[in-house]
């Protein structure tokens, strides 16, 4: 079966680092790049966690970008009460050896789908700033990217105001002309990650394996479940970026509507916002080219970490690292 | 005096003459032009300054620019113009060439490109929407420092024209012209309430301001852009309350030398081809 190139575009972040490993370990991709973006912390600090990922998991290979420092428009506002100073704080991680790519973001992900002899799928777990960056500046590259699925926004629920979710409300310029491209579009928004959670009481199925991966992931739990219970009131570890990969690997898994979408940028009220069409029958009209997942089947998205935890673990075996 | 100069286009052949004129000003040497869609396609616009420039001097870039603005025109505008595209739309109106025939790269490559080589003395003339500028900006976050000034035609103090007080240049591409005040590279704004008096001839005052020396006289404003859909969308809204200091480093063009422009503007008309096909 042949696999699906991706790229990932990411701010690690705990979630983020926990969908790197999903997609590091999925059958179904094949992952050509990681680039950085800023939002969750500065780029500096989320491109070094994006590079400890790709250690811990063996994949020295992969090319590691940073993307612009800033969002396109508003100045960055990072989320250190849920990541921490580092930007994902928890697990103690040596600082990473694997070098980072001269190029920028944008420049990785073009001169990577250029030379991809198949379509490339983008999978942004971040702002979307590296996204528009790179599709404003090689329209003749739209072509080769087979689809974009993202984690960002929500239909009826934000958390860094009422209708605006962190990734959109970094930069939604640049969600906006992300989502404007034309290019098929899956979004993973608030409504369906937060029910991809990971209850408290479940983190004892990664903490009781004594496996590096293992406890890397029991690790960022902790002090992401630790921080979503103070600063937002939830139960658990909500597993937003996962969706985004665990999405393109294990669609079955996720319930979708077919919609347009975009993000309202002009409002001050509700700057950030998803703009979409759920009323019944609207998903009839012409050129839709996007769908938004609305419900995830729980347990079986757990099941899917829990095994992409072994696989990396048995990778890491085969490259002669320590367990 | 500026030495070197890269030209963004927006209209094709009617610009032509404004390119003459500034190809004849001596101690003047165009690095690079650039199409943007506008009243031609960026894809027809591109063809027809390749030939300019293969006319002119055959060490003359020429770039590729945006088919479209940076976002959706709002639902209730309704304006047409060239560019019914996004610039970052994966559709093209199928005129456009293929990437793999623009020798030269796209715009914003060129543009800091040519910004590196000539070590920051490189003034832009704008003549249409500001979109390539914008790409090059978010492209290239170290552009500003590259730039020693952006000379625009656009925008208004007083009444517009595609809109009561819209200007069509800001109207195709408000974000842009947004990204481009907010950049920290100085500004000159040369408005409509300026180059209307002259009619179709307003590409040559936007020149003239960037090269001739004396042929502008500018006062230092406080402008910003409304992106938000409604009566002022697209309006340059330029503070012009004189108790106020002005911030950023916006020069809005009050006024222009007839006299120091005509002869110029006059030679190059002269100069050129006549008129070419549309």
């Amino acid at each position: 079966m042949k696999k699906l190139p991706v790229i990932i575009d990411c701010d690690p972040g705990h979630d983020d680092a926990i969908a790197l490993i999903a997609a590091l370990a999925s059958e179904k991709l094949e992952v050509l790049g990681v680039t950085a973006a800023a939002g969750n912390q500065t780029v500096e600090k989320t491109e070094k966690n994006a590079r400890k990922v790709l250690e811990i998991c063996a994949r020295t290979d992969i090319p590691a970008a940073r993307g612009r420092t800033k969002p396109l428009r508003n100045p960055l506002s990072v989320a250190p009460e849920i990541h921490g100073d580092s930007g994902m704080d928890g697990p103690l991680l040596p600082e990473p050896s694997m070098p980072v790519c001269k190029e920028s973001a944008a420049v990785l992900i073009a001169k990577l789908v250029e030379e991809s002899p198949q379509p490339v799928a983008l999978i942004v777990t971040g702002p979307c700033t590296n996204a528009a960056v790179f599709l404003l500046a090689y329209p003749h590259l739209h072509k080769k990217i087979a689809k974009i699925s993202l984690m960002g926004g929500g239909a009826y629920l934000g958390n860094r105001t009422a209708l605006a979710e962190f990734n959109i409300w970094t930069d939604p310029e640049a969600a906006r002309i992300v989502m404007e491209s034309g290019i098929p579009l899956e979004v993973y928004g608030l409504d369906v990650t937060h029910k991809a959670m990971i209850y408290r009481q479940e983190f004892s199925l990664f903490r009781q394996r004594k496996e590096t991966v293992f406890q890397f992931l029991a690790d960022l739990l902790d002090f992401f479940g630790g921080t979503y219970l103070e600063a937002r009131h939830l139960p658990g570890a909500p597993m937003h970026d996962s969706c985004a990969v665990i999405g393109l690997t294990n669609p079955e898994l996720f319930t979708y509507r077919e919609t347009t979408i975009s993000v309202e940028t002009e409002s001050a009220r509700s700057r950030g916002a998803l703009t979409m069409d759920l009323r019944p029958g609207a998903e009839r009209q012409d050129s839709v080219c996007g769908k938004i997942a609305l419900d995830v089947d729980r347990e079986g998205f757990l099941k899917v970490l829990l095994r992409a935890c072994e696989t990396i673990t048995r990778q890491r075996r085969e490259k002669g690292y320590a367990s | 005096m500026p030495h070197n100069i890269y030209i963004d286009c927006g209209g094709g052949f009617r610009q032509e003459a404004a390119v003459r004129m500034a190809f004849g000003e001596p101690g003047v040497k165009i690095a690079a032009l650039a199409s943007v869609f506008g009243e031609t396609s960026a894809g027809r616009g591109y063809r027809e300054l390749k030939e300019l420039a293969a006319a002119l001097d055959p060490k003359i870039r020429v770039g590729m620019g945006a088919k479209g603005p940076l976002m959706r025109q709002p639902d209730c505008l309704k304006l047409s113009f060239e560019g019914a595209y996004t610039a970052g739309d994966s559709k093209t109106s199928g005129e456009e060439p293929v990437f793999e025939e623009t020798g030269d790269g796209y715009a914003w490559d060129i543009l800091y490109e040519e910004a590196l080589k000539c070590g920051g003395d490189l003034t832009v003339i704008t003549l249409g929407a500001l979109t390539n500028l914008a790409v090059a900006l978010f492209k290239y976050e170290d552009l500003p420092r590259h730039l020693s000034r952006i000379v625009m035609l656009g925008g208004s103090a007083g009444a517009g024209d595609v809109l009561p007080f819209g200007e069509a240049n800001v109207v195709r591409d408000p974000h842009a012209c947004a990204a481009v005040l907010a950049s920290g590279i100085p500004v000159t704004m040369v408005g409509l309430e300026v180059t209307e008096p002259l009619g179709s001839d307003k590409d040559a005052a936007a020149v003239a301001a960037a090269l001739v020396p004396g042929a502008a006289v500018s006062q230092r404003r406080t402008v910003e852009v409304e992106t938000v859909p409604g009566k002022m969308y697209g309006r340059t809204i330029v503070d012009q309350r004189v108790h106020l200091e002005p911030s950023g480093c916006v020069e809005v063009v009050e006024r222009l030398d007839r006299e120091a422009c005509l002869g110029r503007w006059e030679r190059a008309q002269k100069s050129g081809k006549g008129e070419t096909e549309r």
